[in-house]
């Protein structure tokens, strides 16, 4: 399940917002990709995620194991997004919102037993029926990210995970978030602006202005 | 797939508002100059105009419709300014938000008479005045009610527009950081009463203008309270030209055709001097602003606001209160301040003569609430598609047009969409009475619903997309799961905006729908006031039961979730 991005530049009105980027992530590798405020980081991540606005002109290409995502649209690229707010839905329970996530064609039997070991791999056993806004942010930043990965996506994006989180936590739940990426063995590709977020010889992507 | 018939949505809603309005508005302006095929008129002239003319109390109808509309509007406008300067941003006035919907949603026809049992000669407030003074021995002959200057409308008026208008600019408020400008102005040594008329009032009117056009043109045209709260002989122009367009004479119709046009142009022109007003209002308030002036005095602001407060709050209370009086009363001879002996009687008796009226109004209300919430929900959505294409692409622009059948008296455009209906041989069918309060329905569920909606944070839905990879899970379990407190509230204020309707019953059904409303406007011209109340009463309840149950269901599926439990916001 390798990841490329290929000679991609985005435009908006005929100015490209940084230089053609390549890209080549193999599975369980994290790629960071760094870069001055406006320098369209964001807007990259939408654009491989599917939620990129059309005003914004593409050229190059975005692949996942060979195939093409741009004629895809967003709900089937299997494309996991953890933003730094962790979005987890406000009037649902810790089980419902992680059973949203799961693939169809499960029992019900199924579902509680991935759910439950889901939960305790992320020391959060017997989580299932709390209410989301009862929990700590280490807790909900964890569940946010079982519940991407419940999805079984093929391709992970980060956008600032960690900036919300309190210093002490973000170090601990930075290498868990790691770990099962690569335990799960698929790309990721993460928007930080923080040098320290780079996992240790991950590849970097610093993305330049183009000056017109 | 549902995302390709998104764009139809909108165009929907537009066809189902405008169609009445632009088709009634022809079909009226037709007859006020003489084309009336169904009577055999087929010449234009402007015989009609002339014969309005001629028509005793013409003239005075019209300056009293006048003095009403405008003089309650700008006593309405300036009670709300008054309050917000008074007591904005403060605790209480928290605590009054909240009952800004129950007070918000208390029907006009239900309103008046109950303002009618307390001010009436015989009403309560003089039995108060003769029990504590002995004075007077019997009703006196005065005029408190039905006054022939239209006070007593206006006054109806004026108290129920202040808490709509209240409503709207606690809207747009929270934008304007009310206590930051205050503060910023008291640094500077100016005391809030400048600040407010100065800084803050010019921004916050600019928001509230579509509102307060709205008022107006309410207050110029309306219907139900004038019949119930208005003078008689003459009444106002716009209860004149219903009187016309019920005429046994057939062909009076004609000049009530001309008295609604006159109506609608009298709202117009009405409109463009307020508008052309506001430029050098403007430049008087940057005058102000520029001289420098810091006034010592002390204004007094909230012992003018509490002489608006008090008393208001009084009328509200005190018109509910002797509706219940009145409906249990078996007999209540004056001065009595209390039925002697009570009676459940009136209700005992009402339900074979209530329970048609009630099935029609309930029907008819749930039908165009949930119409007109599945036409907004799609219209609104298609903003959300629109905007994905488009970044910063807004229909804010277009609010003028919601605000359409609002600024349109009905008087002018009912007739003609009534006369359109009898030509396609529609008249009188159930559907057509639905879509005719969906004429006022779908503007008010667009601006209840369009804030929390647009309000919504989209990445929901993209995270909900790339986990489920269902369009349709998505919006439906994640997006719309999130909104059912201001869903549960839209349904409930369209319902209650159907449940107040009127003219369109009237007008429509051609006189053989008869709702809760129609009803009680009816028996409000006769001198039955147990059954009176009973109605009103009746009127009053079902939009609070709408809004009890909204509230409470979405209290009871948001239970365990404290982030959308009502106590957070």
């Amino acid at each position: 399940m390798a990841f490329d991005i290929k000679q991609l530049s985005l435009a908006l009105h005929h100015r490209p917002l940084f230089q053609p980027v390549t890209v080549h992530l193999e599975p369980g590798e994290i790629g960071t990709i760094m870069g001055p405020s406006g320098s369209g980081k964001s807007t990259l991540l939408a654009a491989i995620s599917g939620t990129l606005p059309p005003v914004f002109e593409l050229s190059g290409d975005i692949l996942l194991n060979g195939q093409s995502l741009l004629s895809v649209p967003i709900e089937h690229r299997q494309v996991g997004i953890l933003f730094q707010d962790d979005l987890l839905f406000p009037h649902l329970n810790v089980y419902q919102n992680l059973v949203f996530a799961l693939p169809g064609g499960l029992n019900r039997e199924q579902k509680r037993d991935r759910i439950a070991s889901a939960l305790a791999s992320a020391g959060l056993a017997d989580f299932e029926r709390r209410d989301v806004a009862t929990l700590s942010g280490g807790q909900r930043a964890r569940i946010s990210l079982l519940r991407t990965l419940l999805a079984e996506p093929r391709l992970i994006l980060l956008d600032e995970p960690f900036s919300k989180l309190d210093q002490h936590l973000r170090g601990q739940f930075r290498d868990w978030v790691f770990t099962r990426i690569v335990e799960l063995g698929i790309p990721a590709l993460m928007v930080t602006h923080d040098p320290a977020d780079r996992p240790e010889q991950g590849l970097l992507i610093t993305l330049e202005t183009s000056h017109a | 797939m549902i995302t390709r018939l998104l764009p139809w949505f909108p165009r929907l809603l537009l066809l189902a508002f405008l169609t009445p309005v632009l088709v009634g508005l022809a079909g009226t302006w037709l007859p006020a100059f003489g084309w009336f095929p169904a009577l055999g008129q087929r010449s234009f002239s402007l015989a009609p105009w002339v014969e309005l003319l001629h028509y005793p109390g013409a003239g005075t109808a019209l300056r009293l419709s006048l003095l009403t509309g405008l003089g309650s509007s700008l006593l309405a406008l300036g009670a709300t300014l008054l309050i917000l300067m008074a007591f904005y941003p403060s605790r209480g006035f928290r605590r009054l938000e909240k009952l800004l919907a129950p007070i918000l949603s208390v029907p006009h026809a239900a309103f008046a008479i109950g303002i009618g049992f307390l001010v009436a000669p015989s009403g309560w407030l003089v039995r108060w005045l003769a029990v504590m003074t002995g004075w007077p021995e019997y009703p006196p002959n005065w005029m408190t009610f039905k006054d022939p200057y239209g006070l007593s409308l206006m006054l109806v008026l004026a108290l129920k527009e202040i808490p709509f208008l209240l409503f709207m600019a606690l809207a747009s408020l929270p934008a304007l950081k009310v206590e930051k400008t205050l503060w910023l102005g008291a640094s500077l040594g100016y005391r809030p009463g400048k600040v407010w008329l100065t800084l803050i009032w010019p921004v916050l009117y600019s928001r509230l203008r579509l509102p307060f056009y709205a008022v107006v043109a309410f207050g110029l045209s309306v219907v139900d309270i004038a019949l119930i709260a208005g003078p008689t002989a003459p009444p106002t122009l716009a209860v004149m030209a219903t009187r016309l367009f019920n005429d046994p004479d057939l062909l009076l119709r004609l000049p009530g055709a001309a008295a609604a046009t006159t109506l609608l142009l009298v709202t117009v022109l009405t409109l463009a001097i307020l508008y052309y007003l506001e430029r050098p209002l403007r430049w008087l308030c940057l005058h102000l602003l520029g001289n420098g002036k810091r006034p010592r005095l002390r204004l007094g602001l909230r012992l003018w606001a509490s002489l608006v407060l008090i008393p208001g709050t009084f009328f509200y209370l005190g018109s509910l209160l002797v509706l219940i009086l009145w409906s249990f009363a078996g007999q209540w001879r004056f001065p009595g301040l209390w039925p002697d002996p009570f009676s459940a009687r009136t209700w005992v008796s009402a339900p074979e003569r209530l329970l048609d009226p009630l099935w029609l109004t309930l029907s008819t209300g749930l039908s165009a609430a949930v119409i007109a919430l599945v036409l907004v929900i799609g219209a609104l959505e298609n903003e959300v598609r629109l905007q994905q294409l488009k970044p910063g692409f807004t229909a804010q622009r277009l609010l003028w047009v919601v605000y359409l059948p609002l600024l349109v008296p009905q008087i002018a455009f009912l007739f003609g969409f009534q006369v359109s209906l009898a030509w396609l041989e529609l008249g009188g069918r159930w559907w057509v009475l639905v879509w005719s309060h969906l004429v006022f329905v779908l503007p008010y569920t667009f601006l209840t619903l369009s804030g929390p909606y647009r309000a919504y944070d989209e990445r929901y839905t993209w995270v909900g997309l790339s986990l489920s990879s269902h369009r349709l899970a998505t919006f439906w379990r994640i997006k719309l799961g999130q909104l059912w407190r201001p869903l549960g509230y839209t349904l409930a204020t369209g319902f209650a905006v159907s449940v107040a309707q009127y003219l369109p019953t009237l007008f429509i059904g051609s006189g053989r729908f008869a709702t809760i409303t129609t009803e009680a406007v009816s028996l409000a011209s006769g001198s039955n006031r147990r059954s009176m109340a009973v109605y009103a009463l009746v009127q009053q309840v079902l939009p609070l039961i709408g809004f009890a149950l909204a509230l409470s269901l979405a209290a009871w599926r948001y239970r365990h979730h404290r982030a959308l439990q009502q106590s957070q916001t």
